[in-house]
């Protein structure tokens, strides 16, 4: 198991301007992380308009520090107009797009966001992007975030996709929170990480607030990390830390926090 | 897929309204904090010198970026007096949008933390004409609507912010 940050940590000081995203990619690499995770409409310039040549210039950035990207987080946005949702095949057009910028990215994890109407849209907009995903050898991952449940995207991913080496799971550790941030506390039991470890391809240790001890009061992370080990997960899980839309903290200091948080238990 | 994954997704996102009612009150808390880059409301005239509104910076406080037709709704109330879309200008990377126009924006977006300004137009509005020097009490009411669903009522929220203005 790698740690690495995403730098979805460090949006407190990101959006008020007192860092750039660049600012972020290098204290990321100041902690010894070997990989950082992108959001694209946080991190990527004039999104959704980021040309070609800025995508490798932040790329470039990342590996100069001796880091990778391990996954790059799009959201796949279907009310962006007012008069309609968007539709499958405009969901299914966006998806290649971010496909493509992903390999530029050279990561080998795309997580779009996205849901649509129900699962059944999801695997629609999936299946349609796996072409793309082979010629890219990179892997689509379904993020499990509360409120919905484990077991549920298990038996998407059972019925749909099983076998298939470009489509696997991110679980998100909010779907194990027992409180903290309203809407995303899963209570799921810590046994339910275990059903999906053999399919997780990426983890997002979310995190909301830390006490003195450097510990997430609301999320059991020796128990999770003790899972994903006894699961034999060996790829990156990424701090990705969410406390910044709620309490205005030094991003450098929290994102220090969590990450030792998750070295303590690997 | 049969339906267990449709119905399961129903049921979620209802077990979990109040949470996302909770939830759509913090948001609310947080975009106060960071709404107003400064506490400055600027005098703008025309070449003429004529005086023509008054305008401020605004941030976006949504947690990543979003197009500019997630403004479904903007009004404002300055010094007690209130204004509609019809007198309130966004203007964004130099592009002036009417408020009234704003839903239809979908190809424009306002980005991560981006701030833009708005200007709320006195032209032709004699008498009234709130105190254009000292301090004003703005309040600026927006709904917002999301641009993916996180299971809010409408997918949208709705901000009240306050914040006493300097004008200069």
């Amino acid at each position: 198991m790698k740690p690495a940050m995403s730098l979805y940590s460090y949006g407190s000081d990101i959006r008020t301007g007192r860092m750039t995203v660049r600012d972020a990619i290098e204290h990321a690499a100041s902690l010894g992380v070997k990989a950082v995770e992108l959001v694209d409409e946080q991190h990527l310039p004039n999104w959704p308009y980021t040309s070609t040549a800025q995508i490798i210039d932040l790329k470039s950035r990342i590996k100069s520090l001796g880091m990778e990207v391990c996954c790059f987080s799009t959201y796949l946005p279907d009310l962006i107009r007012s008069d309609r949702r968007a539709t499958v095949a405009e969901i299914i057009e966006a998806a290649k797009k971010r496909i493509v910028i992903a390999d530029l990215l050279e990561t080998r994890i795309v997580r779009p966001a996205y849901i649509g109407t129900g699962f059944q849209d999801l695997a629609a907009v999936i299946h349609a992007s796996i072409p793309v995903l082979e010629t890219c050898n990179l892997i689509w991952g379904i993020e499990i975030h509360a409120p919905y449940k484990p077991l549920d995207f298990l038996a998407l991913y059972n019925q749909e996709f099983a076998g298939c080496r470009n489509v696997k799971l991110v679980p998100d550790f909010s779907c194990w929170q027992r409180k903290g941030l309203p809407g995303e506390c899963g209570f799921e039991p810590v046994d339910s990480l275990l059903s999906v470890v053999p399919i997780t391809a990426h983890v997002h240790a979310k995190a909301h607030t830390f006490d003195a001890t450097g510990e997430e009061p609301n999320t059991p992370y020796r128990d999770l990390l003790s899972v994903l080990k006894e699961g034999g997960f060996k790829d990156y899980i990424v701090a990705e830390y969410e406390g910044w839309m709620f309490q205005d903290l030094p991003s450098r200091e929290v994102a220090a926090t969590h990450l030792n948080l998750i070295r303590r238990y690997l | 897929m049969n339906n267990s994954g449709e119905d399961s997704v129903a049921a979620r996102r209802s077990e979990d309204n109040a949470g996302l009612v909770t939830l759509v009150a913090l948001l609310t808390a947080d975009a106060q904090r960071i709404a107003f880059p400064t506490n400055i409301m600027e005098k703008v005239t025309a070449p003429t010198g004529e005086f023509t509104g008054l305008r401020f910076r605004l941030r976006n406080t949504f947690y990543c970026a979003q197009p500019i037709s997630c403004i479904s709704e903007i009004s404002a109330s300055l010094g007690g007096m209130q204004f509609t879309a019809d007198h309130i200008l966004l203007i964004l990377r130099g592009q002036v949008i009417s408020a009234n126009y704003a839903p239809t924006f979908h190809e424009l977006w306002w980005g991560f933390g981006e701030v833009l300004e708005i200007l709320i137009d006195l032209s032709g509005s004699a008498g009234r004409n709130p105190s254009t020097i000292g301090r004003l009490n703005l309040e600026l009411f927006l709904r917002m609507r999301t641009s993916i669903s996180y299971g809010l009522s409408g997918d949208a929220y709705c901000l009240h912010l306050k914040n006493e203005m300097e004008v200069r």
